[in-house]
C-alpha cells in the first residue's frame, strides 16, 4: 500500500511552552476513510493545518505521497477548513473557474452538477448565501477535486441533521477508492458507520490508531463508546 | 501559475480601486473645466464655489492616494492572513510565487494611482490656459534644466519615472513587511502592523537622512558658494534611487521569510 501521508516527530509548540502537538508519528495509506477524533483542544485542527502548510512545525517532517509540503503536496490534498475561506465577493461560477485555473484535478462538470442539484444560484455572490449554503459550496468545490487525500475539518459540525446526511453522502459518493478521506469531528455517532479507521488524539498525542473493525471485535464496543471512555471528563 | 495568481489578485484589487480612480478622473475633468474657463466665473459667489471645489479636490486626491494604499494593505492581509488564507496558502503554488503576485499587483495599482493623480493635477493646475499665463514653454523649462543641472527636462522626467516606480514597489513591500511582522504579535495583530509600519517608515527616513549628512548632500539647501550643487543634486538623486532599491530588496526578503517560516494561520 502506498504511504499517502507520513508524519514523523511532528511537534507544534506555542509561546509559553504550550505543546499543541508533541512528537506525533502517523502513517496513512490510500483507500481509507479515517476519523480524526478528539475533544476540543486535543490538536486535531493543529495537525490538519500543519499538513496543509497553514502552520509551521516546531519539529518533525511531513510527507504527502512522498513529497515534502509544497506545490506537489497541495495538488494532492483537497482541504476543507472549518470556516468560510472563500472570497465572499466572488460569485459561485467565478469560484468554479478559480478552482479550475489552479487545480489540474478539479472536475468542473461534477461541481456544476452538484451545485445544480442543490439548487444553488451560480451567479450568486458568496456573501449573499446563507451559512449552510456557503458550507455546501465549499464542500462541493473540495469534493469535486480528484485528490489523493481529502482533509475535512469538522465538516458536519454546526449544520442540521439533514445537511449532515447530505454532506456524508457527498463525501462517500465523490471520492475515488484509492484516495483517503481524513475527517476531523467530535460528532462520532453520526460518522462512525462510514469510517474505516480512527485516530484518537489527546493533548497533542496519538493515543489510538486502529480500524473500526478491530475496535468492535477486540474491545467489544462502538467507537463512540470507546471515545467516551478514553476522553471521560 | 504566476500569471493566473496575478490575474485574480488584480481582479480583487480592481473591484474598489477602479471606482476610486474613476472619481479621480471625474474630478480632474471638472477641475480642468474650471481652470480652462476661469473667465466665466468672475462673480464673488462663483469664485467662492471654485475655491471650495479646489479645496475639496486637494482633500479628495489625498484621500484617494491614501485609500489606494489602505485597500492594497487590507487585500493583502485578508488574502494571506485571514480565513481566505486557507485558500491562498493551499493553492499548488510556491509561497514566493504567491507573494510575488501580490507585490506586482499592489505595485501596479499604486503606480496607476500615482500616474492618474499626477495627470489629474497636471490637467487641473497646469492647463494650457494657465501655462500661457505663466509665459513658460517646455523649451524654456528644458533649457533651464540643461543650464543648471547639465541634462534636459526629458531626462529629468525619465529619472523621476524610474525613481517613482522603484519607490512605489519599495513602498508596497514595506506595507507587506509591516503586515507580516504584525502577525508575530500574539494579540492586536492589526494594530501591531500599523505600529510596525510607522516604525519602519520613520526608521528608513531617519537612516536615509543620516546617510546623507556625512556625504554633504544635506548642504543642497545651504548657501555655500563652494559647493557644486549640480553634483550634489545628481548624487542625491542617485542615492535616493539606490536607497529605495535596498529597502525594497530587504523588505522583500524579510517578508517572504516571515510568510514561509514564521507566520501561522
Amino acid at each position: 500500500m502506498n504511504e499517502l501521508l507520513k508524519i514523523e516527530g511532528l511537534t507544534k509548540r506555542y509561546s509559553g511552552n504550550l505543546f499543541a502537538l508533541n512528537d506525533l508519528h502517523l502513517t496513512l495509506n490510500g483507500g481509507e476513510i479515517v476519523g480524526l477524533l478528539g475533544p476540543n483542544g486535543s490538536g486535531k485542527t493543529t495537525l490538519i493545518k500543519l499538513v496543509n502548510d497553514c502552520l509551521y512545525p516546531t519539529a518533525g517532517t511531513i510527507l504527502v505521497n512522498g513529497n515534502p509540503l509544497g506545490p506537489e503536496s497541495k495538488e494532492d490534498i483537497a482541504y476543507l477548513p472549518d470556516c468560510t475561506f472563500l472570497n465572499e465577493s466572488m460569485r459561485v461560477n467565478n469560484l468554479l473557474n478559480y478552482y479550475q485555473d489552479f487545480y489540474n484535478n478539479f472536475d468542473k462538470d461534477k461541481a456544476w452538477n452538484m451545485l445544480r442539484d442543490l439548487g444553488i444560484n451560480q451567479n450568486a455572490r458568496m456573501k449573499t448565501l446563507s451559512k449552510g449554503t456557503k458550507e455546501k459550496v465549499q464542500l462541493v468545490l473540495t469534493m469535486s477535486r480528484n485528490a489523493k487525500l481529502y482533509i475535512l475539518d469538522e465538516p458536519i459540525g454546526g449544520v442540521d441533521p439533514a445537511a449532515r446526511d447530505y454532506i456524508l453522502r457527498t463525501i462517500l459518493s465523490n471520492y475515488s477508492e484509492d484516495a483517503t478521506v481524513l475527517i476531523s469531528t467530535h460528532l462520532i455517532a453520526d460518522i462512525e458507520n462510514v469510517l474505516d479507521r480512527v485516530l484518537f488524539l489527546k493533548q497533542g498525542q496519538l493515543v489510538l490508531n486502529s480500524t473500526v473493525d478491530e475496535i468492535r471485535s477486540e474491545k467489544g464496543k462502538s467507537v463512540d463508546a470507546l471515545f467516551r471512555e478514553v476522553f471521560q471528563c | 501559475m504566476l500569471g493566473k495568481q496575478f490575474k485574480y489578485d488584480m481582479r480583487s484589487l480592481s473591484r474598489i480601486l477602479l471606482i476610486v480612480h474613476a472619481f479621480v478622473v471625474v474630478m480632474a475633468i471638472i477641475g480642468s473645466f474650471f481652470s480652462n474657463n476661469s473667465a466665466l466665473f468672475q462673480s464673488k459667489e462663483s469664485n467662492m464655489w471654485i475655491i471650495l471645489f479646489f479645496l475639496f479636490y486637494v482633500i479628495f486626491i489625498s484621500v484617494a492616494a491614501f485609500s489606494t494604499q489602505l485597500i492594497i494593505a487590507v487585500d493583502f492581509y485578508k488574502s494571506m492572513f485571514s480565513n481566505q488564507g486557507y485558500l491562498t496558502r493551499t493553492l499548488p503554488l510556491k509561497h514566493s510565487t504567491t507573494f510575488l503576485s501580490k507585490v506586482l499587483s499592489g505595485s501596479l495599482w499604486c503606480f496607476i494611482d500615482l500616474i492618474l493623480i499626477f495627470l489629474s493635477i497636471m490637467f487641473v493646475f497646469f492647463s494650457p490656459a494657465m501655462l500661457s499665463e505663466m509665459s513658460v514653454t517646455y523649451q524654456e523649462l528644458t533649457d533651464s534644466f540643461q543650464k543648471e543641472l547639465g541634462y534636459s527636462l526629458t531626462t529629468f522626467i525619465i529619472f523621476i519615472g524610474i525613481y517613482s516606480t522603484i519607490g512605489v514597489i519599495s513602498g508596497v513591500l514595506m506595507i507587506y513587511l509591516s503586515i507580516a511582522v504584525g502577525q508575530l504579535f500574539t494579540s492586536h495583530k492589526i494594530l501591531g502592523s500599523v505600529a510596525v509600519y510607522f516604525g519602519i517608515t520613520t526608521l528608513t527616513s531617519l537612516l536615509s537622512s543620516g546617510l546623507m549628512i556625512p556625504t554633504g548632500m544635506f548642504s543642497v539647501t545651504s548657501n555655500v558658494p563652494s559647493i557644486d550643487y549640480r553634483f550634489l543634486i545628481n548624487s542625491t538623486g542617485i542615492f535616493l534611487v539606490m536607497y529605495s532599491v535596498v529597502t525594497g530588496v530587504v523588505s522583500y526578503i524579510l517578508s517572504l521569510y516571515l510568510i514561509k517560516k514564521k507566520t501561522d494561520l
